[in-house]
Protein backbone atom coordinates (compact mmCIF):
# COMPACT_ATOMS: atom_id res chain seq x y z
CA UNK A 1 0.00 0.00 0.00
CA UNK A 2 1.34 3.29 -1.17
CA UNK A 3 1.72 6.36 0.86
CA UNK A 4 0.80 10.00 -0.08
CA UNK A 5 4.44 10.34 -0.41
CA UNK A 6 5.47 8.07 -2.46
CA UNK A 7 2.79 9.10 -5.00
CA UNK A 8 4.29 12.34 -5.01
CA UNK A 9 8.20 10.96 -5.26
CA UNK A 10 9.02 11.41 -2.07
CA UNK A 11 8.98 8.41 -0.30
CA UNK A 12 11.46 7.13 2.09
CA UNK A 13 14.09 3.84 2.40
CA UNK A 14 12.55 2.96 5.23
CA UNK A 15 9.11 2.86 3.61
CA UNK A 16 7.86 5.91 6.02
CA UNK A 17 6.42 8.87 5.49
CA UNK A 18 8.63 12.16 4.87
CA UNK A 19 8.35 15.52 5.12
CA UNK A 20 8.25 17.61 1.80
CA UNK A 21 11.05 19.94 1.15
CA UNK A 22 11.20 22.83 3.16
CA UNK A 23 12.61 25.43 0.11
CA UNK A 24 15.46 26.19 -0.57
CA UNK A 25 19.03 24.69 0.70
CA UNK A 26 20.18 27.90 1.84
CA UNK A 27 23.87 26.69 3.65
CA UNK A 28 24.51 23.96 0.82
CA UNK A 29 27.11 21.04 1.73
CA UNK A 30 29.83 23.42 1.55
CA UNK A 31 28.49 25.22 4.72
CA UNK A 32 29.21 22.38 7.06
CA UNK A 33 32.23 23.50 7.95
CA UNK A 34 30.61 27.05 9.44
CA UNK A 35 27.77 25.02 10.89
CA UNK A 36 30.95 23.17 12.59
CA UNK A 37 31.76 26.40 13.81
CA UNK A 38 28.81 27.53 15.02
CA UNK A 39 28.61 24.29 16.94
CA UNK A 40 32.38 24.87 18.47
CA UNK A 41 31.13 28.28 19.42
CA UNK A 42 28.32 27.15 21.24
CA UNK A 43 30.24 24.53 22.66
CA UNK A 44 32.31 26.86 24.15
CA UNK A 45 29.92 29.24 25.77
CA UNK A 46 28.28 25.97 27.71
CA UNK A 47 31.65 25.11 29.36
CA UNK A 48 32.31 28.83 30.21
CA UNK A 49 29.07 28.42 32.10
CA UNK A 50 29.98 24.90 33.57
CA UNK A 51 33.02 26.09 34.93
CA UNK A 52 31.14 29.09 36.40
CA UNK A 53 28.80 26.19 37.70
CA UNK A 54 31.65 24.25 39.91
CA UNK A 55 33.31 27.44 40.71
CA UNK A 56 29.93 29.14 42.20
CA UNK A 57 29.45 25.87 44.25
CA UNK A 58 33.31 25.66 45.55
CA UNK A 59 32.17 29.03 46.66
CA UNK A 60 29.33 28.74 48.31
CA UNK A 61 30.16 25.28 50.23
CA UNK A 62 33.22 27.60 51.01
CA UNK A 63 32.16 30.88 51.77
CA UNK A 64 28.21 30.04 52.52
CA UNK A 65 28.04 33.10 49.74
CA UNK A 66 29.67 34.23 46.16
CA UNK A 67 29.32 37.89 44.37
CA UNK A 68 29.81 38.41 40.75
CA UNK A 69 32.92 39.57 41.13
CA UNK A 70 34.52 36.66 43.47
CA UNK A 71 33.48 34.56 40.65
CA UNK A 72 35.03 36.61 37.98
CA UNK A 73 38.17 36.73 39.94
CA UNK A 74 38.53 33.59 40.88
CA UNK A 75 41.90 31.39 39.73
CA UNK A 76 41.28 27.60 40.90
CA UNK A 77 44.32 25.92 42.24
CA UNK A 78 45.09 22.70 43.84
CA UNK A 79 42.71 19.76 44.59
CA UNK A 80 39.74 22.34 42.50
CA UNK A 81 41.95 22.80 39.31
CA UNK A 82 42.36 19.16 39.32
CA UNK A 83 39.00 18.35 39.30
CA UNK A 84 37.91 21.40 36.82
CA UNK A 85 40.87 19.92 34.28
CA UNK A 86 39.28 16.19 34.82
CA UNK A 87 35.31 17.51 34.01
CA UNK A 88 36.93 19.89 30.90
CA UNK A 89 38.72 17.02 29.44
CA UNK A 90 35.72 14.43 29.55
CA UNK A 91 33.59 17.62 28.40
CA UNK A 92 35.88 18.00 24.96
CA UNK A 93 36.27 14.01 24.92
CA UNK A 94 32.26 13.43 24.52
CA UNK A 95 32.09 16.32 22.02
CA UNK A 96 34.55 15.91 19.86
CA UNK A 97 34.66 12.52 20.16
CA UNK A 98 30.90 12.19 19.46
CA UNK A 99 31.58 11.38 15.74
CA UNK A 100 33.56 8.50 16.62
CA UNK A 101 30.96 7.27 19.34
CA UNK A 102 28.58 6.05 16.08
CA UNK A 103 31.53 3.45 15.61
CA UNK A 104 33.44 2.43 18.61
CA UNK A 105 30.76 1.49 21.01
CA UNK A 106 31.61 -1.25 23.12
CA UNK A 107 31.13 -0.86 26.65
CA UNK A 108 34.86 -0.27 27.80
CA UNK A 109 35.28 2.48 25.05
CA UNK A 110 31.69 4.17 25.80
CA UNK A 111 32.69 4.05 29.40
CA UNK A 112 36.33 5.74 28.85
CA UNK A 113 34.74 7.99 26.73
CA UNK A 114 32.58 9.04 30.11
CA UNK A 115 35.46 9.36 32.26
CA UNK A 116 34.80 5.97 33.99
CA UNK A 117 36.40 2.33 33.94
CA UNK A 118 34.54 -0.55 33.54
CA UNK A 119 34.04 -2.80 36.96
CA UNK A 120 32.59 -5.76 35.35
CA UNK A 121 32.56 -7.80 32.02
CA UNK A 122 29.34 -7.04 30.06
CA UNK A 123 26.90 -10.20 30.50
CA UNK B 1 60.03 33.74 16.79
CA UNK B 2 57.20 34.29 19.17
CA UNK B 3 55.94 35.99 22.25
CA UNK B 4 56.81 34.75 25.84
CA UNK B 5 54.71 31.85 26.64
CA UNK B 6 55.71 30.52 29.96
CA UNK B 7 55.67 32.63 32.82
CA UNK B 8 56.77 30.60 35.65
CA UNK B 9 56.25 32.65 38.55
CA UNK B 10 58.41 30.89 40.86
CA UNK B 11 61.29 31.90 38.73
CA UNK B 12 60.41 35.68 38.89
CA UNK B 13 62.77 37.90 40.53
CA UNK B 14 62.59 38.75 44.47
CA UNK B 15 59.64 41.67 44.48
CA UNK B 16 58.20 41.26 41.19
CA UNK B 17 54.70 41.97 40.15
CA UNK B 18 52.71 38.87 40.32
CA UNK B 19 51.15 37.27 37.29
CA UNK B 20 48.00 38.82 36.00
CA UNK B 21 45.12 36.23 35.39
CA UNK B 22 41.97 36.39 33.41
CA UNK B 23 38.75 36.43 34.48
CA UNK B 24 36.78 33.48 34.71
CA UNK B 25 34.87 33.50 31.48
CA UNK B 26 38.43 34.32 29.60
CA UNK B 27 40.19 31.49 31.38
CA UNK B 28 37.39 28.79 30.95
CA UNK B 29 37.34 29.48 27.13
CA UNK B 30 40.99 29.59 26.71
CA UNK B 31 41.15 26.35 28.93
CA UNK B 32 38.19 24.63 26.87
CA UNK B 33 40.39 25.16 23.46
CA UNK B 34 43.36 23.77 25.32
CA UNK B 35 41.23 21.15 26.24
CA UNK B 36 39.91 20.46 22.57
CA UNK B 37 43.12 20.58 20.80
CA UNK B 38 44.81 18.03 23.39
CA UNK B 39 41.73 15.53 22.60
CA UNK B 40 41.86 15.89 18.86
CA UNK B 41 45.73 15.66 18.78
CA UNK B 42 45.88 12.98 21.41
CA UNK B 43 43.14 10.23 20.07
CA UNK B 44 41.83 11.48 16.61
CA UNK B 45 45.05 12.00 15.01
CA UNK B 46 46.61 8.59 16.17
CA UNK B 47 43.18 7.20 14.51
CA UNK B 48 43.60 8.82 11.03
CA UNK B 49 47.46 7.85 11.02
CA UNK B 50 46.27 4.06 11.84
CA UNK B 51 43.67 4.55 9.27
CA UNK B 52 46.48 6.02 6.68
CA UNK B 53 49.26 3.20 7.71
CA UNK B 54 46.23 0.34 6.96
CA UNK B 55 45.27 1.79 3.64
CA UNK B 56 46.90 -0.15 0.33
CA UNK B 57 48.15 3.18 -1.22
CA UNK B 58 49.23 4.66 2.28
CA UNK B 59 51.33 1.74 2.50
CA UNK B 60 52.71 2.33 -0.72
CA UNK B 61 53.52 5.66 0.14
CA UNK B 62 54.61 5.30 3.06
CA UNK B 63 57.22 2.94 2.09
CA UNK B 64 58.11 4.98 -0.97
CA UNK B 65 58.78 7.67 1.51
CA UNK B 66 61.15 5.85 3.89
CA UNK B 67 62.76 4.55 0.83
CA UNK B 68 66.55 5.73 0.55
CA UNK B 69 66.00 6.00 -3.38
CA UNK B 70 61.85 6.94 -3.03
CA UNK B 71 61.33 7.38 -6.88
CA UNK B 72 59.36 9.84 -6.62
CA UNK B 73 60.21 13.88 -4.90
CA UNK B 74 58.53 14.58 -1.34
CA UNK B 75 56.66 16.90 -2.89
CA UNK B 76 54.52 14.27 -5.25
CA UNK B 77 54.18 12.13 -2.13
CA UNK B 78 52.62 14.56 0.49
CA UNK B 79 49.89 15.69 -2.38
CA UNK B 80 49.16 12.06 -3.11
CA UNK B 81 49.55 11.07 0.69
CA UNK B 82 47.09 14.11 1.60
CA UNK B 83 44.35 12.54 -0.93
CA UNK B 84 44.79 9.44 1.01
CA UNK B 85 43.98 10.85 4.41
CA UNK B 86 41.18 13.34 3.91
CA UNK B 87 39.39 10.29 2.40
CA UNK B 88 38.80 9.74 6.20
CA UNK B 89 36.14 11.73 8.35
CA UNK B 90 38.51 11.52 11.47
CA UNK B 91 41.60 13.15 9.43
CA UNK B 92 39.03 16.18 8.31
CA UNK B 93 37.71 16.59 11.64
CA UNK B 94 41.51 17.01 13.74
CA UNK B 95 42.54 19.07 10.76
CA UNK B 96 39.11 21.20 10.96
CA UNK B 97 39.36 21.10 15.28
CA UNK B 98 43.15 22.12 14.59
CA UNK B 99 42.44 24.69 12.61
CA UNK B 100 39.26 26.30 14.77
CA UNK B 101 41.62 26.11 18.03
CA UNK B 102 44.16 28.26 15.85
CA UNK B 103 41.41 30.77 14.76
CA UNK B 104 39.88 30.96 18.43
CA UNK B 105 43.41 31.75 20.14
CA UNK B 106 42.69 35.04 18.65
CA UNK B 107 39.17 35.00 18.53
CA UNK B 108 38.25 34.51 21.58
CA UNK B 109 41.69 35.10 23.54
CA UNK B 110 42.10 38.63 22.25
CA UNK B 111 38.36 39.77 24.03
CA UNK B 112 39.63 37.52 26.96
CA UNK B 113 42.83 40.19 27.46
CA UNK B 114 40.66 43.04 25.65
CA UNK B 115 38.19 42.81 28.92
CA UNK B 116 41.03 43.13 31.52
CA UNK B 117 42.98 45.84 29.58
CA UNK B 118 42.62 48.08 33.12
CA UNK B 119 43.71 45.90 35.08
CA UNK B 120 46.56 44.86 32.33
CA UNK B 121 47.70 48.36 32.04
CA UNK B 122 47.97 48.70 35.97
CA UNK B 123 49.91 45.74 36.25
CA UNK B 124 51.88 46.54 33.07
CA UNK B 125 52.74 50.46 34.82
CA UNK B 126 53.58 48.66 38.59
CA UNK B 127 56.33 46.40 36.99
CA UNK B 128 57.59 49.10 34.49
CA UNK B 129 58.53 50.86 38.21
CA UNK B 130 60.58 48.16 38.47
CA UNK B 131 64.16 48.60 36.95
CA UNK B 132 64.95 47.38 33.17
CA UNK B 133 68.00 45.35 32.61
CA UNK B 134 70.27 45.43 29.70
CA UNK B 135 69.49 47.82 26.92
CA UNK B 136 66.98 48.00 23.91
CA UNK B 137 67.90 50.11 20.76
CA UNK B 138 65.04 50.78 18.34
CA UNK B 139 66.53 53.78 16.52
CA UNK B 140 68.30 51.72 13.19
CA UNK B 141 65.82 52.74 10.29
CA UNK B 142 64.72 49.09 9.25
CA UNK B 143 63.22 48.20 5.80
CA UNK B 144 60.38 45.61 6.14
CA UNK B 145 61.21 42.81 4.26
CA UNK B 146 58.29 42.07 1.50
CA UNK B 147 58.03 38.51 2.70
CA UNK B 148 57.36 39.35 6.09
CA UNK B 149 54.97 42.92 5.55
CA UNK B 150 51.52 41.19 5.92
CA UNK B 151 51.72 37.93 6.71
CA UNK B 152 49.31 37.35 10.07
CA UNK B 153 51.62 34.55 11.24
CA UNK B 154 49.61 31.72 12.75
CA UNK B 155 46.45 33.56 12.22
CA UNK B 156 47.39 36.26 14.18
CA UNK B 157 45.50 39.05 13.17
CA UNK B 158 47.51 42.07 12.04
CA UNK B 159 50.57 40.20 12.05
CA UNK B 160 53.31 40.43 15.31
CA UNK B 161 52.14 43.82 15.92
CA UNK B 162 48.41 43.78 14.61
CA UNK B 163 47.33 44.02 18.50
CA UNK B 164 49.00 46.08 21.39
CA UNK B 165 48.55 43.67 23.95
CA UNK B 166 49.68 40.70 22.39
CA UNK B 167 52.67 40.02 24.47
CA UNK B 168 50.03 39.87 27.32
CA UNK B 169 47.44 37.04 25.08
CA UNK B 170 50.89 35.35 24.58
CA UNK B 171 51.91 35.12 28.00
CA UNK B 172 48.71 35.29 30.30
CA UNK B 173 46.02 33.05 27.85
CA UNK B 174 47.54 31.33 24.78
CA UNK B 175 50.66 30.00 26.47
CA UNK B 176 49.97 28.50 30.07
CA UNK B 177 45.98 27.36 28.37
CA UNK B 178 46.43 26.26 24.88
CA UNK B 179 50.40 25.84 24.32
CA UNK B 180 50.66 24.16 27.19
CA UNK B 181 49.79 20.64 25.74
CA UNK B 182 51.39 20.67 23.03
CA UNK B 183 50.43 18.72 20.25
CA UNK B 184 50.04 21.64 17.39
CA UNK B 185 52.29 22.60 14.75
CA UNK B 186 55.54 20.29 14.91
CA UNK B 187 55.24 20.10 18.87
CA UNK B 188 54.03 16.29 20.04
CA UNK B 189 51.36 15.68 21.99
CA UNK B 190 52.04 16.94 25.65
CA UNK B 191 55.16 18.36 25.28
CA UNK B 192 56.42 21.31 27.09
CA UNK B 193 58.27 24.00 24.80
CA UNK B 194 59.34 25.68 27.71
CA UNK B 195 61.69 22.55 28.61
CA UNK B 196 62.09 21.58 24.64
CA UNK B 197 63.80 25.08 24.49
CA UNK B 198 65.88 24.43 27.49
CA UNK B 199 66.82 21.03 26.00
CA UNK B 200 68.13 22.43 23.12
CA UNK B 201 69.93 25.22 24.52
CA UNK B 202 71.70 22.39 25.90
CA UNK B 203 72.78 21.40 22.81
CA UNK B 204 75.56 23.43 22.74
CA UNK B 205 78.70 21.67 22.92
CA UNK B 206 81.17 24.01 25.18
CA UNK B 207 80.04 24.00 28.82
CA UNK B 208 80.26 27.86 29.06
CA UNK B 209 79.57 30.89 26.74
CA UNK B 210 80.71 34.42 27.11
CA UNK B 211 78.24 36.37 24.53
CA UNK B 212 75.57 34.55 22.44
CA UNK B 213 73.34 36.47 19.88
CA UNK B 214 69.67 35.02 18.98
CA UNK B 215 68.48 36.24 15.68
CA UNK B 216 64.56 36.55 15.52
CA UNK B 217 64.46 36.84 19.14
CA UNK B 218 60.87 38.07 19.79
CA UNK B 219 59.44 38.03 23.34
CA UNK B 220 62.78 36.23 24.78
CA UNK B 221 60.96 33.18 25.22
CA UNK B 222 64.55 31.60 24.28
CA UNK B 223 66.99 33.80 25.56
CA UNK B 224 65.32 32.74 29.25
CA UNK B 225 66.36 29.42 28.69
CA UNK B 226 69.91 30.38 27.34
CA UNK B 227 69.90 32.18 30.55
CA UNK B 228 68.80 29.42 32.58
CA UNK B 229 71.47 26.93 30.77
CA UNK B 230 74.06 29.52 30.63
CA UNK B 231 73.71 32.39 33.22
CA UNK B 232 77.50 33.55 32.77
CA UNK B 233 76.58 34.19 29.25
CA UNK B 234 75.81 38.16 27.96
CA UNK B 235 72.69 37.89 25.80
CA UNK B 236 71.91 40.02 22.43
CA UNK B 237 68.95 39.45 20.33
CA UNK B 238 67.54 41.34 17.31
CA UNK B 239 64.27 41.05 16.09
CA UNK B 240 62.06 42.97 13.29
CA UNK B 241 59.16 43.71 15.49
CA UNK B 242 59.66 46.66 18.00
CA UNK B 243 56.51 45.32 19.93
CA UNK B 244 58.35 41.94 20.79
CA UNK B 245 61.32 43.75 21.60
CA UNK B 246 59.89 45.76 24.47
CA UNK B 247 57.94 42.74 25.65
CA UNK B 248 61.08 40.93 25.61
CA UNK B 249 63.06 43.80 27.78
CA UNK B 250 60.22 43.84 30.11
CA UNK B 251 59.42 40.34 30.57
CA UNK B 252 63.58 39.64 31.09
CA UNK B 253 63.83 42.56 33.38
CA UNK B 254 61.17 41.05 35.27
CA UNK B 255 62.48 37.18 35.30
CA UNK B 256 65.56 39.18 36.93
CA UNK B 257 68.17 38.88 33.53
CA UNK B 258 69.95 41.63 31.22
CA UNK B 259 69.50 41.77 27.68
CA UNK B 260 70.69 43.64 24.60
CA UNK B 261 67.99 43.81 21.69
CA UNK B 262 68.04 45.49 18.95
CA UNK B 263 65.71 46.55 16.44
CA UNK B 264 67.47 44.71 12.82
CA UNK B 265 66.82 42.64 9.88
CA UNK B 266 69.55 40.26 10.86
CA UNK B 267 69.39 38.13 7.16
CA UNK B 268 70.78 41.84 6.04
CA UNK B 269 72.60 43.95 8.93
CA UNK B 270 72.54 43.25 12.25
CA UNK B 271 74.60 45.72 13.53
CA UNK B 272 77.04 43.49 15.23
CA UNK B 273 80.80 44.21 15.19
CA UNK B 274 82.75 41.12 13.03
CA UNK B 275 83.83 38.07 15.36
CA UNK B 276 82.05 39.43 18.43
CA UNK B 277 79.99 36.41 19.61
CA UNK B 278 80.82 32.54 20.94
CA UNK B 279 77.16 31.13 20.19
CA UNK B 280 74.37 31.73 17.95
CA UNK B 281 71.38 29.78 18.78
CA UNK B 282 68.07 29.94 17.10
CA UNK B 283 64.43 29.00 17.84
CA UNK B 284 61.45 28.28 15.43
CA UNK B 285 62.60 31.02 12.88
CA UNK B 286 64.23 29.28 10.01
CA UNK B 287 60.48 28.29 8.88
CA UNK B 288 58.84 31.84 9.02
CA UNK B 289 61.64 33.26 6.46
CA UNK B 290 62.12 31.83 2.75
CA UNK B 291 64.92 30.01 1.81
CA UNK B 292 67.03 33.14 0.33
CA UNK B 293 66.53 34.82 3.41
CA UNK B 294 67.70 32.07 5.16
CA UNK B 295 70.92 31.69 3.17
CA UNK B 296 71.43 35.57 3.93
CA UNK B 297 71.14 34.99 7.84
CA UNK B 298 73.77 32.20 7.77
CA UNK B 299 76.02 34.17 6.18
CA UNK B 300 75.38 37.23 8.63
CA UNK B 301 75.57 34.71 11.59
CA UNK B 302 78.96 33.59 10.08
CA UNK B 303 80.36 37.42 9.83
CA UNK B 304 79.51 38.16 13.94
CA UNK B 305 80.61 34.70 15.25
CA UNK B 306 83.92 34.24 16.69
CA UNK B 307 86.21 31.66 14.61
CA UNK B 308 85.77 28.08 16.88
CA UNK B 309 82.15 29.65 18.01
CA UNK B 310 78.96 27.73 17.49
CA UNK B 311 75.73 28.07 16.28
CA UNK B 312 72.57 25.83 17.40
CA UNK B 313 69.26 25.68 15.38
CA UNK B 314 65.93 24.53 15.97
CA UNK B 315 63.20 24.05 13.60
CA UNK B 316 60.54 21.50 12.52
CA UNK B 317 62.00 18.44 11.00
CA UNK B 318 62.58 18.02 7.61
CA UNK B 319 60.12 15.94 5.47
CA UNK B 320 62.88 13.64 4.92
CA UNK B 321 62.84 12.60 8.52
CA UNK B 322 59.35 12.01 9.37
CA UNK B 323 57.00 9.51 8.80
CA UNK B 324 54.81 9.52 5.45
CA UNK B 325 51.57 10.77 7.18
CA UNK B 326 53.68 13.42 9.46
CA UNK B 327 54.83 15.00 6.47
CA UNK B 328 51.23 15.62 5.44
CA UNK B 329 50.58 16.75 9.01
CA UNK B 330 53.70 19.52 9.11
CA UNK B 331 52.64 19.91 5.11
CA UNK B 332 49.04 21.50 6.54
CA UNK B 333 50.27 24.37 8.55
CA UNK B 334 51.74 26.33 5.39
CA UNK B 335 48.04 26.98 3.81
CA UNK B 336 45.99 26.52 7.10
CA UNK B 337 47.95 28.11 9.62
CA UNK B 338 49.45 31.18 7.82
CA UNK B 339 53.17 29.64 7.32
CA UNK B 340 53.85 30.58 3.48
CA UNK B 341 57.35 29.53 4.25
CA UNK B 342 56.76 26.58 5.87
CA UNK B 343 56.94 23.71 3.61
CA UNK B 344 59.35 25.40 1.10
CA UNK B 345 61.94 25.28 4.38
CA UNK B 346 60.81 21.87 4.80
CA UNK B 347 61.85 20.76 1.53
CA UNK B 348 64.74 22.45 1.93
CA UNK B 349 68.22 21.09 4.21
CA UNK B 350 69.34 23.43 6.98
CA UNK B 351 72.20 21.74 7.12
CA UNK B 352 73.83 22.08 3.38
CA UNK B 353 72.70 26.11 4.22
CA UNK B 354 75.40 26.12 6.94
CA UNK B 355 78.01 24.43 4.75
CA UNK B 356 77.12 26.74 2.14
CA UNK B 357 78.01 29.86 4.46
CA UNK B 358 80.86 28.05 5.48
CA UNK B 359 80.22 26.59 8.63
CA UNK B 360 81.67 23.15 9.10
CA UNK B 361 81.11 19.85 11.63
CA UNK B 362 77.29 20.08 10.79
CA UNK B 363 75.04 17.81 11.73
CA UNK B 364 71.12 17.36 12.97
CA UNK B 365 69.30 14.96 14.75
CA UNK B 366 65.73 15.16 16.72
CA UNK B 367 66.17 15.56 20.49
CA UNK B 368 62.02 14.86 21.27
CA UNK B 369 58.89 12.69 19.67
CA UNK B 370 57.45 12.88 15.96
CA UNK B 371 61.55 14.17 15.45
CA UNK B 372 60.48 17.61 17.39
CA UNK B 373 62.89 19.52 18.30
CA UNK B 374 64.82 18.96 15.53
CA UNK B 375 68.33 20.23 16.11
CA UNK B 376 71.05 21.72 13.77
CA UNK B 377 74.27 22.84 15.14
CA UNK B 378 77.49 23.26 13.55
CA UNK B 379 81.13 25.62 14.26
CA UNK B 380 82.66 27.96 12.43
CA UNK B 381 86.02 27.24 11.71
CA UNK B 382 88.30 28.36 13.94
CA UNK B 383 90.78 29.42 11.35
CA UNK B 384 88.31 30.81 9.33
CA UNK B 385 89.13 33.73 7.28
CA UNK B 386 86.29 36.48 7.22
CA UNK B 387 86.74 36.90 3.55
CA UNK B 388 84.43 32.86 3.41
CA UNK B 389 81.49 34.57 4.50
CA UNK B 390 81.34 36.57 1.50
Amino acid sequence: MGHAGDEAGLGSPGGGRVMEPTGKDYLGPDSVTDVARMLMALVSEVWIMRDRQIVTEHLLETNGSVTREELDEFVPSGDLAAQITAERDRFARLVAGAPIAAVRRSVPEILERAGLKAQAAAN
Amino acid sequence: MTFLTNLDDTTLKAGAVPTFALSQRGRAGMQLLGAVQKYSSGVLRPMAAEAFEADKRGKELAAQHAAAEPGTSARERINAAREVCERDNVYRLERFIQRWVAEENFNRGIPAIEERREKFEAFNAAQGETELLGTLDLAAEVSVPKYYDQVEWHLEPGGWDGYDLYGALFAYGVGPYVFSHGGYAAVGVGDDITKQRVNTIKQFPKASYARIYEPGCGGVSTLKAVNAVFPEAELHGSDLSPLLLKNGQKMASRFGFPVHLKLADAAHDTGEADESFDGVITYALHHELPPKANREMFREMFRIMKPGADIVLSDPPPFRAVSMFHAVILDWDTEHREEPFFSAVLHDSLDAMLKEAGFENVESYAIGQDQYPWVTRAMKPASAPQAEAA
